[in-house]
């Protein structure tokens, strides 16, 4: 289990977070408690970018709308530069899988949304709000309505209506989920040009082990319920990143199978045990490609 | 070679306005000529036994313009349809608002449902005595006897849309941090107002049927009160076109609010070609 740090670089403190659920079972007059969520640690430094995997049903979303300030934990805290999340707040952006778009808006509308709850004056909400569809490539779109975009399209004005009010930290659940294999590609290419334009702190949760590893700074790895963290791995592979090079690469291939076996709870004996307590390491630096082959 | 097919593509899409809209009419007229053809002829060859009861058509429709130009007709037209509009028009005041409060407060919704659930099953031909005991033979009872017809389609169409809102929206909306009061005005109502115009023009088909019934139970004027009249004065051709009127003006309404529904609702069309 990684360390709580509290130093000052961290952007993001989640401490010791629990989230409970209580079901009702048919028959039985109790409730039972389900723990979703166990002992959630994790210090995220400021513009880095962390994937969370998982098994489904691990809690995955459930800390998500946590650190949205959606729902409120059963225990733990959350602090970001310093100030303990209380509830919803512009400071996080939040992109969903199912884009929830507001149909009756036209791109331009969905995507100053955040910039009327923030208050900014009419003039400057279509200035900003078009800057952002610029940046992401949706020049001439601004009057169509959701219903006449593909479904990467639709995405594209999610990540823009969360970018354009300035929140600090983008919370995403499963954003590329929705999407045919081929838009999804895309999509990561441009989510990755974006947030090396915007610098942002991501939180990026996924099912797909590749898309963690082709993204992500630093990739958490889930148990099964009661969630918490399994592991977490430094992905070191070269910035800027495209799929197309980082799929080539054999160090993707061996983080990838290394995520992978974590998942599954493999323990393979020919090769060195993987050492989970203590520090976050870098995987790639240990496994080479020559070790697994 | 190209560029020929594609003038020609051009062509057969672009169809003169005037043009597309005269063969829309004509098709959707079809079934109704030859229904008034076939009356016509059923009339006129006695298959009925009773051909006072049935008179032809033709005669429906020249009473009909008999009644146009003694101008008997528009008194009757006027005053039907201000009595409609006003029973419509207060249903709407008290449904949609109460549509929105029920749907939003949960709590409000369990508390009154029950009530409105005896009410909305009463016949509401049924309490027209009572209301013309309260407010007397005039115009209120009237009004209100159709403002209590029109307003349920609309407040239970209401009560639906608020509770059908995409939760996913909310979500959305939150997360940014929007408070409830800008969540209700920005996301709650514009998200349930297809279903809220939907009940809407139910309630306006409803406030024109109510309208005639009371009319007929007890007026001096108006549609309804003409028609029973001349049914009573075995003027057979007169009342028929009255009832004649009664329908057009149904379905103009309807048709107009259709149309209206339509333009507003762009974002729903999920084709999104229109």
């Amino acid at each position: 289990m990684p360390e709580v740090n509290n130093d000052k670089n961290a952007k993001i403190v989640l401490q010791n977070l629990k989230q409970v659920y209580y079901i009702k079972n048919s028959g039985e007059k109790q409730l039972e408690e389900f723990v979703a969520l166990e002992s959630f640690s994790l210090s995220i430094t400021d513009g880095a970018f962390v994937a969370i995997v998982g098994p489904s049903g691990c809690g995955k979303s459930t800390l998500l709308d946590i650190i949205a300030g959606l729902t409120k934990s059963k225990g733990g805290s959350i602090t970001i530069d310093g100030c303990e999340v209380t509830g919803p707040n512009l400071d996080r952006g939040f992109i969903m899988q199912g884009y929830a778009l507001f149909p009756w808006r036209t791109v331009l509308r969905n995507v100053e949304y955040g910039l009327e709850v923030k208050r900014i004056p009419k003039k400057e909400r279509s200035a900003i709000a078009k800057k952002y569809i610029d940046l992401v490539d949706l020049n001439g779109f601004e009057n169509r309505y959701p219903n006449e975009l593909s479904g990467g399209m639709r995405q594209r004005v999610a990540i823009a209506r969360a970018l354009a009010y300035d929140p600090k930290v983008l919370l995403m659940d499963e954003p590329f989920a929705a999407v045919d294999a081929q838009t999804r590609e895309t999509l990561q290419d441009e989510l990755l040009r974006i947030w090396d334009k915007t610098k942002k702190t991501v939180i990026f949760i996924t099912h797909s082990i590749e898309e963690a590893v082709l993204l992500a700074d630093i990739v958490v790895v889930m148990t099964p319920r009661p969630g918490s963290i399994k592991d977490v791995v430094n992905i070191d592979l070269p910035r800027p990143r495209f799929n197309a090079d980082v799929r080539a690469s054999a160090d993707y291939s061996v983080i990838v199978q290394r995520i992978w076996e974590l998942l599954h709870d493999m323990e393979l004996p020919d090769r060195r045990p993987f050492q989970a307590e203590g520090a976050v390491k870098s995987i790639a630096d240990e496994i080479t490609p020559s070790t697994v082959l | 070679m190209k560029k020929n097919n594609v003038i020609i593509i051009a062509k057969n899409h672009k169809q003169p306005f005037l043009v597309a809209l005269l063969k829309k009419i004509f098709v959707s007229a079809i079934a109704i000529l030859i229904f008034i053809a076939l009356w016509e002829a059923a009339s006129r060859l006695r298959l009925v036994s009773t051909p006072a009861f049935f008179p032809p058509a033709s005669k429906i429709f020249l009473a009909l313009g008999q009644e146009l130009i003694s101008g008997k007709l528009w008194p009757n037209i006027a005053i039907s349809l201000t009595r409609s509009f006003l029973g419509f028009f207060f249903g709407l005041m008290i449904a949609i608002p109460l549509g929105l409060a029920i749907g939003w407060f949960k709590n409000f919704g369990i508390l009154v449902n029950p009530l409105l659930q005896v009410f909305r099953n009463m016949p509401t031909l049924a309490l027209l005595p009572v209301f013309v005991m309260f407010f007397g033979i005039g115009e209120v009872s009237k009004i209100i006897v159709i403002m209590w017809g029109a307003l349920w389609t609309t407040l239970l169409n209401t009560i639906a849309g608020v509770r059908s809102v995409d939760p996913q929206l909310i979500k959305a909306a939150k997360a940014m941090g929007t408070g409830s009061v800008r969540l209700f005005g920005s996301v709650v109502l514009p998200a349930s107002l297809p279903f809220i115009f939907t009940g809407v023009r139910m309630s306006a088909t409803f406030s024109i049927l109510i309208l005639i019934a009371a009319e007929m139970m007890g007026a001096n004027s108006g549609l309804g009160y003409a028609m029973f009249f001349y049914q009573a004065n075995f003027k057979i051709p007169q009342m028929y076109a009255y009832i004649v009127v009664m329908a057009t003006f149904g379905t103009i309404i309807n048709f107009v609010l259709e149309a209206v529904e339509r333009r507003s609702f762009r974002w729903r069309d999920e084709s999104g070609t229109t």
